[in-house]
């Protein structure tokens, strides 16, 4: 009986090989997944509060004050809304709106429903293009590779121009290593950051979100920025002109 | 559990447990782009009120539809740049994102049907649904935005896609457009996809987007044309 068994469990190894099975077994993290308001802080953008503060170089600290005074001046430091601009990541990361994995076998995709492009992360071996053939963008060049039940993602060639939790920046220079974790029988996922960037911080910046898996059946909005809808101008009040 | 202890019921159990590794779909997985070889196709007969409407409005409506950067949906978003297919593992999802400024579209392959059309906000992606003939992978799209296809299509855009792999390198890509209110009836194209060795970059589509100045520089000189033949026939 255990012979049959062995010999059925070598048909099933080779037959799983040659049609594609990935040989070792990893974590299903796929499926749409939110974030909630655990802290009772009563918004998304309070979610965020208790994020450690990132120890960020003087100059960037005066750069930070420096905007908020124009803005408490009512100066516009951002059109981004008015034109809708892409969002640089890790913004859809935090947003309360859900996003999507399709885990493949050589390739992740991270599907947001906020306005930016989905995040491609390749498990597939490959490193990161060279300096001069890396192209910025605004999800990074994403590499993975699984560290027994942990996904784990090294990030570079951001374009730039977003910010983190925690009072960061993410710039050309930054260098991202996210960790992506299942707990609670795989109903939640971990994704711990940890930015790295000699432009900005002092030192390495970690923190944690933690989604919730969404109910079965949920299928993903489009969000549809019009630069040319005067709601969405709107969005941006410049002052009045000198 | 008495069935276990006999060597028929053994095979039978394992058969049942490991089915689903040998009945494995095709994998569509990977980056696929339109060749020379894939634009063959056919004009198709738009209705009488479609064909009556202003070219040049349409045109213009298009244009704006580009300078503002809006989305186009499918199928523009599969012909228009690289796109790539991803087949998730577990069977349930596919999901095809293109280079172009579209949102990625999310193929629900777990048995579900449309969503009510009473309850969804239309979205230049439609809802889409598909299943497994075969070899072929079947999408069925509805709910789509009304606007597409150079603004003409309606409420009532369906589309009926397949996919089969020919070859190791090459997918066929066949879609089936049907609108009453764009046309007469519906229409059919078959287009290779082939392997792609580029890589997936991000469209952006901005102020500030050089591409983009150039239509609003064209697009403001127009108005000024426009404005000074105003104002001379008075």
């Amino acid at each position: 009986m255990i012979k049959i068994a062995r010999v059925w469990l070598a048909v099933c190894a080779t037959a799983g090989i040659l049609f594609g099975q990935s040989p070792a077994k990893v974590p299903d993290l796929s499926g749409f997944w939110e974030r909630r308001d655990d802290t009772g802080s009563g918004s998304f953008g309070g979610t965020l509060e208790k994020i450690p503060r990132a120890a960020i170089k003087p100059e960037i600290v005066k750069a930070n004050q420096e905007a908020a005074a124009r803005q408490a001046r009512g100066e516009v430091v951002s059109f981004g809304s008015k034109w809708c601009a892409t969002n640089s990541y890790p913004f859809f990361m935090q947003h309360s709106a859900a996003w999507d994995i399709i885990q493949g076998q050589d390739e992740i995709a991270l599907v947001p429903e906020v306005h930016t492009f989905a995040r491609h992360i390749y498990l597939d071996g490959r490193q990161h293009p060279d300096a001069t053939h890396l192209e910025p963008s605004v999800n990074g060049h994403a590499v993975g590779h699984w560290e027994g039940d942990t996904l784990v993602v090294d990030s570079v060639g951001f374009a730039g121009g977003g910010g983190t939790p925690g009072g960061g920046r993410v710039t050309p220079n930054s260098h991202l290593v996210e960790r992506f974790h299942l707990f609670e029988g795989g109903r939640r996922l971990s994704v711990t950051f940890t930015w790295d960037d000699p432009t900005v911080y002092l030192k390495p910046h970690t923190y944690e979100l933690t989604y919730y898996k969404s109910e079965p059946g949920t299928y993903a909005f489009e969000e549809y920025c019009h630069a040319d809808d005067p709601a969405q101008g709107g969005s941006v009040v410049e002052p009045p002109q000198k | 559990m008495n069935h276990l202890n006999n060597r028929n019921g053994l095979w039978a159990a394992l058969l049942v447990l490991t089915v689903p590794v040998l009945a494995e779909t095709p994998n569509l997985s990977g980056f696929w782009e339109l060749r020379f070889d894939s634009r063959n196709v056919p004009p198709a007969p738009l209705t009488a009120a479609m064909a009556a409407e202003d070219r040049g409005v349409q045109f213009k409506l298009d244009t704006t539809a580009t300078r503002w950067c809006h989305f186009f949906g499918v199928p523009y978003v599969m012909e228009g740049s690289t796109i790539d297919i991803l087949q998730n593992v577990n069977g349930r999802e596919i999901a095809i994102t293109s280079a172009l400024r579209n949102p990625a579209r999310h193929i629900y392959t777990d048995g579900r049907g449309h969503v009510n059309p009473d309850t969804f906000d239309p979205v230049s992606n439609g809802h889409s649904v598909g299943h497994w003939e075969g070899d072929t992978l079947v999408v069925d799209t509805t709910n789509y935005r009304p606007g597409l296809f150079m603004q003409i299509t309606t409420e009532k855009l369906h589309v009926v896609e397949k996919y089969t792999r020919t070859g190791p390198d090459s997918i066929q890509w066949e879609v089936t457009i049907d609108d009453p209110g764009a046309w007469t009836k519906p229409w059919t194209a078959m287009i290779p996809l082939r392997r792609s060795k580029d890589a997936l970059y991000e469209y952006a589509c901005h102020e500030g987007n050089y591409g983009l100045q150039g239509i609003l520089a064209g697009a403001r000189a127009e108005e000024k044309t426009a404005t000074q033949k105003t104002s001379s026939t008075k």
